[in-house]
């Protein structure tokens, strides 16, 4: 799966010291449009992720003010959140995104199913081995604790 | 593209200025302006070249006519700001709102503002009663925190922005709030705070919505009506008051080996001015007023000072006078933020666009959200 990533869910996958474990979930392509890497300011993690062509730059010289602009008033949403969102309806890809308001409108314009989050993330991780539950769940603690604005889950759900 | 067309012109930039710096063929930059759909790599490169945000080319997704409308029914108004002025002003409190709750929270302060006649010791007696009750009784002290004691103490979200409109007060949906352009001058901004909060406290009323305008703080009294010159004298007695005064003179007279009973000059003046974080002319009219100068005297010493020195900030330095405590305007309301994390927790707003509003990072809406701050 393609994805185009936005910011607060790099910020938590940084903040949950789970970057790099992420990155590495076989099945997922990492992109990010240059506002996201903007609103990142200076987030390190994702710079070297890009160096290393872990996460790839996408070109917005492919958006239309105007796809942009409509989906802006249509979701009254941040500039890379709107992105995202431009991105996926342009070039097809999923959008990760952990804000509460983008996911709904991820899903109201291109559906749940080229939706995901950290948490779904993290979930895959287990399933996949590169991390343990505990790991995951500490990890998603780890993210609360640093501001993030995720569910409420038990260490049950990363079972 | 109309917004860019404005930008360039705001910036004093031709097309052909933008093309070098930006490095948008001139071809493409004539086609944009003439219509032509933009891409969104163009747009930041226009940004970058003429150092704003992207977001500035996009049409505003929110509606400020509301608050347009408040402006132009503002009371005491005498002359309408162009709508380029006021247009930063009522976007930055149209966005506010985007923030706030729909129900503001209860003012304690509103009910309990004394009812004072619109006058100069009106205006005093209204600064001592603020004092009183949210300074914790300090008659005497610098009040440089004000934007903190506005949002913390008295609920009212303090707007830092930028434009050529000095400061403004609006009441909208219950909610008082105060606007104050960003000036390399800080007295001057905590002076047109100051002055903002005395429209909030006498002139505004919570059940009704209502603006006030202030283009330029320090336009001449004759030109100001009624109740212009009574928050003028409002901020002035608040931020220099009168026991602070005295205790003041004292001290500088002291540090200066200047004896008591010699006429009050300039470097006193000067002293005061950066020990209450107020103008020369704020101060000196402070001084007419307990009659330590006679009436006009600080308008004529400023006149020499300037004759002199250029400005009272350059004689104060050539004299080694203390340096000014730094006046703090926070980068963004509290308040606000506040209200953000709400919203974005309840999914009202999303994080990307509380960052925008509060002209932030996504990281610092996050931080703002860690359980230990809550």
């Amino acid at each position: 799966m393609k994805l185009a990533t936005d910011a607060c869910s790099l910020i938590n996958l940084d903040s949950g010291g789970v970057f790099a474990n992420v990155l590495n979930l076989p099945g997922f392509e990492w992109n990010v449009g240059p506002l996201v890497v903007q609103e990142c300011g200076a987030l390190q993690a994702l710079q070297d992720a890009i160096d290393a062509q872990k996460i790839v730059l996408l070109d917005d010289g492919l958006l239309g003010v105007e796809t942009f602009m409509s989906l802006r008033r249509k979701y009254r949403l941040g500039p890379g959140e709107t992105e995202c969102i431009a991105f996926a309806t342009t070039l097809g890809v999923a959008v990760c995104t952990d804000d509460r308001r983008a996911r709904e409108a991820v899903v109201a314009e291109i559906g749940a199913t080229r939706l995901v989050g950290t948490i779904g993330l993290l979930k895959r991780c287990v399933m996949s081995g590169i991390m343990t539950s505990s790991a995951a769940f500490e990890a998603y603690g780890r993210m609360l604790a640093a501001g993030a604005f995720l569910p409420a889950m038990t260490a049950a759900d990363f079972a | 593209m109309e917004r860019l067309r404005r930008i360039l012109l705001s910036k004093k930039k031709t097309p052909s200025d933008l093309a070098k710096k930006s490095g948008v063929e001139m071809r493409r930059i004539d086609e944009i302006l003439a219509g032509a759909e933009a891409t969104m790599a163009e747009l930041r490169a226009f940004a970058s070249a003429l150092r704003v945000q992207v977001t500035e080319f996009l049409e505003p997704v929110e509606n400020a006519e509301p608050v347009r409308m408040l402006f132009r029914h503002g009371f005491y108004r005498q002359e309408p700001p162009s709508a380029d002025a006021e247009e930063p002003v009522a976007r930055a409190f149209t966005q506010a709102l985007e923030l706030l709750g729909t129900f503001a929270p209860p003012q304690r302060w509103f009910g309990a503002v004394p009812v004072v006649e619109e006058s100069y010791k009106g205006a005093e007696e209204l600064s001592l009663w603020l004092r009183a009750h949210y300074c914790d009784g300090d008659y005497i002290g610098p009040v440089q925190g004000l934007a903190e004691l506005m949002e913390q103490t008295l609920g009212i979200p303090v707007i830092v922005g930028g434009g050529q409109i000095d400061g403004s007060s609006v009441v909208r949906r219950g909610w008082p709030m105060a606007y104050v352009a960003m000036r390399t001058f800080a007295p001057r901004m905590l002076f047109t705070l100051a002055h903002e909060l005395g429209h909030l406290l006498v002139h505004h009323d919570l059940s009704r919505e209502a603006a006030f305008v202030d283009e330029d703080i320090e336009q001449a009294a004759w030109g100001k009506s009624k109740a212009e010159k009574f928050v003028d004298a409002f901020a002035a007695t608040l931020l220099v008051p009168s026991q602070g005064i005295g205790i003041a003179f004292q001290k500088i007279r002291e540090i200066l080996s200047i004896k008591p009973d010699a006429p009050v000059g300039d470097i006193e003046i000067v002293f005061l001015s950066r020990i209450f974080g107020v103008s020369f002319m704020v101060a000196a009219s402070r001084c007419e007023a307990v009659e330590l100068l006679p009436k006009g005297g600080g308008a004529s010493l400023y006149e020499q000072v300037k004759k002199e020195y250029g400005n009272p900030e350059l004689k104060a330095d050539a004299l080694g006078i203390p340096a000014r405590e730094e006046i703090d305007f926070p980068s963004f309301s509290r308040i606000l933020m506040d209200e953000a994390t709400r919203g974005v927790a309840a999914g009202s707003v999303s994080i990307g666009r509380a960052a925008e509003i509060l002209k932030t990072t996504v990281a610092s809406v996050v931080t703002s959200n860690r359980p230990a701050l809550h």
